[in-house]
């Protein structure tokens, strides 16, 4: 019994901490337009395909293209769907990004077809080390890794640096920032930018896993993003992180908890529980406010 | 007094000096009134019988069903203001409850075995099969409305998500009693014009009535100014909750005609890309007018013969472009972008088509 808790508390910190990355990223573009970016999960399905074309090349040079997919393919979002539409209304821009992401997804079922496609970049991460009676995945260990890395990066980022400061501004009261001269342009690529390379990193956790990509393996993922920013609280990259480690909790206890015959349930019942959170406290369990107005 | 044969007539009192005639014309304005619905029926028989002798009785009855699916969207979405995500979901209940009842009873029992004996063998008629699926997807719309009361904005839309993939879970794992992820044969391919015609314009009515009616207008005021609203004691909650129900039911009739247009019944109908439909034809069209509705399912169904050749293939004289799936799709959400940035009120602005006297007040009066 204590072995399957421990095995338990590793899957479910590895599975949290890369929901965690996937909130984060969802909620750094969320922090400065306001905007949960639906085509996220296809920015990650982008990189896995850029992987995949990339399969020829040496390990470090996928690993660039995979960074650079990710940056790219998030800037070109940015500047071709979300610049045009940054006066709208929230309604507007969240079946804006709605669109977006069907755009990206469709696209990739006409050019390459649903068929999925193997790709190996991940694969020095697939394997596993035994600490005694538990089996810990090592793209369990790296995530984890990496999500500690990237709160304290991001942390730092946005204390110290000029940029990370006015980020900071801008999400708070985007007019007034502007007003005091943080250029608007700046701030919002920079924030796409970072979440971009986010994308990546999970992309390659995503790969690691799976072994694969078709154009829907991002959708899930990113779902549970926007549940885990949601759920979290929005507006604190903090809480977005918990959120997303939350998620990977619940996850992990209905899979050990659940009779064998439900287990095909699972997700209906992961997203009952997010229901329920979001109904009992709709501005979010990590936040200590409701800034965002979510009740009626 | 005028004099008529010699007779003294009295004239009829007239309501304004000179009695003179006021032009009417159709125009677009904020608010709908009695012709609305009117005009929008005689756009919608037009249009089918225009599909039906240009293209064919199946494109129009499938026209009439995405009316349908997108006017009951107009209902919570236009009337609350609130992005719903999960009201493919209301199809989906309404539509399998009408899928099973619809599988002949010799053979629903074997292949759907979870099903309780009492609904393995209940013999239901078409009509009845609708009602049902109105009332299933009314149920389940007040039971969730119920659960969402309290949410706006955002949180609302995630929850609304959050139910999509539910339904789409459960219908997908629940074997025994929906046929699971594939499609479950049997269905009976009942929607014919005579069906999907007499429900387009029930549910036009309805769509109608409910805007004119108290909550649908209390729930205009919600929309455009929530706190206005309520300090003047305008019970937010409810009147949402009122619009959800209406909606609910009317996507269940949606759901039950498109089972019986396909023939089968499958999780993958109700998920994402027939959201992404019906969301860009209300986009499209004007999310906050019934007008919009109607207008956005007619111009996309057109466009959709236009785009259809993009998933199949065509030849532009020598030149053959091959089709691939999925493109259709992305010109329909490219559009869509496009309507969101260039023109987010849509192509009816938000407003409604109405049959009224024409504006131009200069034009000279001494016609008689």
């Amino acid at each position: 019994m204590p072995d399957e808790f421990l095995q338990a508390t590793v899957d479910a910190l590895g599975l949290g901490s890369m929901y965690a990355l996937v909130a984060l990223g969802i909620a750094l573009v969320f922090g400065v337009m306001r905007l949960i970016n639906f085509a996220y999960g296809d920015i990650i399905v982008g990189v896995a395909y850029a992987a995949y074309f990339a399969r020829d090349l040496a390990l470090i040079a996928v690993f660039v293209v995979m960074l650079l997919a990710g940056i790219g393919i998030s800037l070109a979002t940015e500047r071709v769907a979300f610049r045009p539409l940054r006066k709208a209304d929230p309604t507007s821009m969240l079946i804006a990004s709605f669109a977006v992401s069907s755009v990206i997804q469709s696209s990739a079922l006409a050019t390459v077809g649903s068929a999925p496609r193997g790709v190996g970049a991940g694969d020095f991460l697939a394997s596993a080390m035994s600490w005694g009676p538990v089996r810990v995945p090592y793209y369990t260990l790296f995530s984890i890794i990496v999500v500690v890395v990237a709160v304290i990066g991001l942390r730092e980022f946005l204390t110290k640096t000029s940029s990370g400061i006015a980020m900071r501004a801008a999400s708070e009261d985007f007019a007034a920032a502007r007003l005091i001269g943080v250029k608007a342009n700046k701030v919002i690529v920079l924030a796409f930018g970072i979440s971009g390379a986010v994308a990546s990193i999970v992309s390659l956790f995503l790969v690691a896993q799976t072994g694969g990509v078709a154009p829907a393996s991002g959708t899930f993922p990113a779902l549970l993003g926007f549940v885990a920013v949601v759920v979290g609280g929005m507006g604190s990259l903090m809480a977005a992180a918990l959120g997303g480690l939350l998620i990977g909790v619940l996850q992990v206890v209905l899979q050990y908890v659940l009779p064998v015959d439900l287990l095909v349930f699972k997700d209906a019942l992961l997203f009952g529980a997010v229901l329920l959170i979001l109904v009992l406290v709709p501005q979010g369990l990590f936040v200590r406010s409701d800034p965002w107005n979510t009740r009626l | 007094m005028t004099t008529r044969e010699g007779v003294a007539v009295p004239e009829a009192p007239t309501r304004q000096p000179a009695a003179k005639r006021r032009r009417m014309s159709l125009r677009l304005l904020p608010e709908a009134r009695v012709t609305t619905p009117v005009m929008l029926a005689v756009l919608i028989i037009a249009l089918t019988v225009i599909w039906t002798l240009w293209v064919s009785e199946r494109a129009a009855v499938e026209y009439l069903i995405f009316t349908v699916g997108v006017i009951g969207l107009y209902v919570y979405v236009g009337g609350s203001g609130i992005v719903s995500f999960g009201h493919v979901g209301f199809m989906a209940v309404g539509g399998y409850v009408s899928a099973i009842l619809s599988i002949p009873v010799s053979i629903r029992g074997s292949q759907l075995s979870g099903l309780p004996n009492w609904l393995a063998e209940a013999e239901i008629g078409q009509w009845m099969r609708l009602l049902l699926a109105v009332g299933a997807g009314a149920l389940a719309a007040a039971l969730f409305g119920l659960i969402i009361w309290r949410l706006s904005g955002l949180a609302a839309s995630i929850a609304t998500l959050a139910f999509l993939l539910i339904v789409f879970v459960i219908a997908s794992g629940w074997e025994d009693v929906t046929g699971g992820r594939g499609s479950v044969p049997g269905v009976a391919r009942s929607a014919s014009l005579g069906t999907v015609v007499p429900c387009a314009l029930v549910a036009l009515a309805a769509a109608a009535w409910f805007q004119r009616s108290r909550p649908g207008r209390l729930l205009r005021a919600v929309r455009d100014d929530g706190p206005a609203a309520r300090s003047l004691g305008v019970a937010a909650e409810g009147v949402v909750w009122q619009s959800m129900v209406l909606s609910g039911g009317l996507m269940g009739l949606t759901g039950a005609l498109y089972v019986h247009l396909v023939g089968s019944v499958s999780p993958d109908f109700f998920y994402f890309a027939m959201t992404l439909d019906l969301l860009a034809m209300l986009v499209i069209g004007g999310m906050r007018s019934l007008t919009g509705a109607v207008v956005g399912a007619a111009a996309v169904r057109a466009l959709r013969e236009l785009l259809g050749p993009l998933d199949s293939g065509f030849d532009v004289g020598p030149v053959d472009f091959g089709g691939r799936p999925g493109l259709r799709l992305v010109a329909l959400a490219v559009l869509l972008l496009v309507v969101l940035v260039r023109r987010p009120a849509g192509l009816t602005g938000g407003l409604e088509i109405v049959v009224a006297p024409s504006s131009r007040s200069s034009r000279s009066e001494d016609q008689s």
